[in-house]
């Protein structure tokens, strides 16, 4: 080989390395741009949050006073809780509570109702008051910088509401017709009767909102006595959240109601009390023959807001609920039975109740309430890989803190925690609280305090198209006509007319 | 909701990101924060949005398509929600309902909607996911499989939603048709929404429902799009009341409103509640990400989440008594009742036509 060959050689070579080299680089830009991976990337480190201690002090008169700082958005909160809501209500007169507080904000000494809605209204404030289980509370919401006229108006609804009789009417009026649309639907007719069944004639038993028979009775003079009773400094909290000082907020809470007085009678003690878990299981049905579809409902004593499986209880709902829950996961995802199933563990100062829940065509309705009975003893009984109990739990993590991205969010968790007692710690240890629930944890929480044996079965749609298969599985089915159905009492039925 | 459709127009979709922002605002009188966003657009078309908040670990992503049931074929109404839910099916590399894998599974959520002129899905997640979110949204945005038996599936699942809505209480609806508003005429429009129906306080509540107790509840929703939108009144019916008189105290509150200015304090106090709204709405990312998806898509500039305030400020008494006159008209109202089988007119009675021809059908 002469030079010149050579030469020519390792050009040659050269060059071709040069157009190798470029097309490899070519072709990895364009693998980088338009050729999409076939698998998700992985995420980044993750951030956290951490949230303020809240400042607390309680008033001379014995009004508990929590604020919580956040100065993210001009924004402010404030919610006045009493701590006796529905479950204080007296047997014949269901929806007292509740009467009483939404009667707060129509009408105080100095203002009339539609007086108190222009005026927070004109600061571009809201104002809302109802009761709940355990507390009745009025809430206002508004700009920070108008948040002391607008917790003016706060402290005289809850102080000097005058409960006028043109007002109650009024208020009446509204439930009955809210009751009536609620008792045409089977999925509110199948919350109402899961009250009954779980707790019978016991306090958690009634609607919230009262019955058609009880509104009716409920007089000015009970709702009068129910305020002077319970509406006291020493039965209350204020909560205080926002774009607000502490020293600012707590000057506001002296000035408002450090002259509220307190009575020199005792306090009452709370009216819910711990239910016997030994009721027997029922198997009820309400035929509504015009029913479009069928509300299925299984449920059963659950635990209470302090008991020590708190969280075990959290996670093992979780399992069960949410959009990729095991019961949505079985009855519409993999049987499009439903729109949506789940499940909820609803907490209170005593034991609350555990539903499981979907609504389906009337056809399915037995199928569908084996299907909710049938993940009950799964979870119990069988396997829960970490890969599916991690995001479970992820999803609690994670709507906690969205929870508590605005202020409202914030102000009512604070307010939730204060109620029942329980440390704000809470707010930075819930994410080490649900992740530290392992498996067992959960499989253990299901077979002791969930067990399907002890669940109760409601089905509210048109009884002819579910009824046999039902039968064919349960002896015990109880079936009321819709017509017949008394929200009154456990029993369920209208009681005979007696002579 | 959950699971509604797209014509992919990847040139037409608007990719808004809101990420997590800077803190210790500056306390005040009421001053809205403004929203800081950048904005491109890649070489396919697709324009991004993004802003930046670091109070909250999340993030928030949605992608608006410009179709919506608006673009429903003939005799096949429903199928751009139909459509929405297929998106949630699977694609080239995500198996079925693995969106929902990718987001509730992280401690995040999604969802999607279909109105008229958009479909919007979105997902908030912690904002360490940015990146696996984004991969989704582009995967199914390429690569979409529709066969029959996700298809089928899917189709069940909309008929037992539909199933569940359809129990509702009685209810009259009043619709204007409004065409070709001008800026001005729409935060008129906008003002006169919030003086109509904004709390207890507002003229519907106070005459429908306070005083008169003909509704249970009223409300009155501007739906404002760039091209034909509508202004909607609703009223549901107390116990025992008919349609007809929540449909005349409804025009009374109307005319009302075109026969005399409102009050200086109605349109302070109206101005002032829509400042609270929008605090409320960009107290979280998913709910600033609408703003700047809404501002940019539906209104036409992404600007428009800075300024609109500003804008609504200068609404003044006579521009809302005009824009009521102007488009609250006879001519272009459509009148709905919705009634329960047992209040339906004997049969045979024919359906009514109101005095100036505009259509009542019972649904």
């Amino acid at each position: 080989m002469n030079l010149r060959d050579k030469i020519f050689r390792h050009a040659f070579y050269a060059l071709a390395l040069i157009v190798l080299t470029l097309a490899m680089l070519a072709s990895a830009a364009f693998a980088q741009a338009p050729a999409p991976q076939a698998t998700p990337p992985p995420p980044a480190a993750p951030r956290t949050v951490k949230f303020p201690a809240p400042a607390e002090r309680t008033l001379a008169n014995g009004l508990r006073v929590v604020v919580i700082e956040r100065h993210t958005t001009p924004l402010a909160a404030a919610r006045l809780l009493v701590k006796t809501g529905g479950e204080a209500d007296p047997a014949q007169l269901a929806g007292l509570a509740d009467m009483t507080a939404s009667l707060l904000t129509k009408g105080t000494t100095t203002r009339k109702a539609p007086e108190i809605a222009e005026q927070i209204e004109a600061l571009g404030g809201s104002i809302e008051s109802g009761a709940r289980w355990d507390a009745s509370q009025a809430n206002i919401d508004a700009q920070a910088s108008r948040l002391a006229p607008a917790m003016e108006i706060l402290a005289d609804v809850v102080r000097r509401p005058v409960f006028e009789s043109e007002e109650i009417e009024r208020l009446r009026q509204q439930y009955l017709d809210n009751m009536s649309v609620a008792l045409s639907q089977p999925g509110a007719i199948a919350r109402f009767v899961a009250s009954r069944v779980v707790f019978g004639d016991e306090p958690y038993g009634h609607p919230l909102s009262g019955t058609l028979e009880s509104v009716a009775q409920i007089k000015r003079v009970d709702i009068v006595k129910f305020h002077e009773t319970y509406y006291r400094p020493d039965n209350a909290i204020l909560v205080i959240g926002g774009d607000v000082t502490a020293g600012e907020a707590f000057q506001l809470a002296e000035k408002l109601f450090g002259d509220w007085k307190k009575p020199a009678s005792a306090l009452p003690a709370s009216a819910a009390r711990k239910v016997s878990a030994g009721a027997k299981p029922r198997v009820v049905v309400i035929d509504k023959p015009d029913a479009g579809q069928a509300a299925v409902l299984v449920t059963r004593l659950g635990i209470n807001r302090k008991d020590q499986d708190f969280f075990r209880g959290l996670v093992a709902n979780s399992v069960l609920s949410g959009y990729s829950g095991r019961l949505n996961q079985e009855i519409r995802i993999k049987r499009g039975l439903s729109y949506g199933a789940g499940s909820s563990l609803e907490v209170r100062r005593d034991t609350g109740p555990f539903t499981a829940t979907a609504q389906t065509k009337n056809e399915s309705g037995a199928q569908v309430a084996d299907l909710l009975l049938g993940e009950l003893a799964r979870l119990a009984n069988g396997e829960l890989p970490d890969a599916e109990l991690t995001p479970r739990k992820a999803v609690l993590i994670g709507g906690f803190a969205r929870n508590l991205e605005t202020v409202g969010g914030l102000v009512s968790q604070v307010a939730s925690l204060a109620l029942y007692g329980l440390s704000f710690g809470e707010m930075n240890t819930y994410v080490n609280n649900v992740q530290s629930i392992t498996a067992a944890d959960v499989k253990r929480f299901a077979s002791s305090r969930l067990p399907s044996q002890g669940a109760s079965v409601i089905i509210v749609g048109d009884a002819k198209k579910f009824l046999p298969a039902l039968k064919e599985k349960y002896q015990n089915v109880e079936v009321n006509p819709v017509a017949e159905l008394n929200l009154n009492g456990g029993v369920l039925r209208q009681a005979p007319k007696t002579p | 909701m959950h699971r509604h459709s797209r014509k992919i127009f990847a040139s037409c979709a608007a990719l808004v990101l809101w990420m997590v922002a800077l803190s210790g605002a500056p306390r005040a009188q009421t001053r809205m924060p403004r929203v800081e966003f950048k904005q491109r657009t890649l070489a396919n078309g697709l324009r991004v949005l993004s802003a930046v908040d670091k109070s909250s670990p999340t993030v928030a992503i949605q992608v608006w398509y410009k179709v919506g049931s608006k673009d429903d074929p003939d005799g096949r109404s429903g199928f751009a929600h139909l459509f929405e839910h297929m998106l949630f099916k699977s694609t080239k590399n995500m198996k079925s309902e693995m969106m929902d894998r990718l987001t509730e599974d992280v401690g995040g959520n999604n969802n999607a909607f279909t109105a008229d002129d958009v479909t919007v899905y979105y997902e908030v997640v912690p904002s360490n996911y940015l990146e696996t979110l984004l991969w989704a949204e582009a995967d199914r945005m390429g690569s979409l499989n529709v066969d029959d038996p996700n298809f089928k599936s899917e189709r069940d699942v909309v008929k037992e939603e539909f199933r569940s809505r359809v129990l509702a209480p009685p209810y009259g609806r009043l619709f204007y048709l409004l065409e070709q508003k001008s800026f001005v005429d729409v935060d008129a429009l906008r003002v006169a929404e919030v003086i109509l129906s904004g709390g207890e306080s507002s003229r519907l509540y106070r005459s429908l429902v306070y005083e008169q107790q003909i509704a249970a509840q009223t409300s009155a929703v501007s739906d404002l799009r760039e091209d034909v939108s509508l202004f909607t009144y609703l009223a549901i019916l107390a116990s025992e009341k008919k349609p007809e008189e929540a449909e005349r105290a409804l025009l009374a509150e109307i005319k009302k409103m075109q026969d005399a200015p409102v009050s200086a304090a109605e349109l302070e106090k109206a101005k002032n509640q829509l400042v609270t709204a929008q605090l409320h709405e960009r107290e979280t990312n998913n709910g600033k990400a609408l703003a700047i998806g809404d501002a940019a898509v539906l209104l036409g500039d992404p600007q428009r989440v800075n300024t609109d305030l500003a804008r609504l400020e200068k609404v003044t008494a006579a521009d809302v008594q005009r824009v009521m006159k102007k488009y609250m008209t006879d001519a272009n109202r459509l009148v709905i009742y919705y009634l329960p089988e047992s209040m339906k007119k004997p049969a045979g009675s024919p359906r009514g036509t109101n005095s100036n021809g505009a259509t009542k059908g019972g649904e």
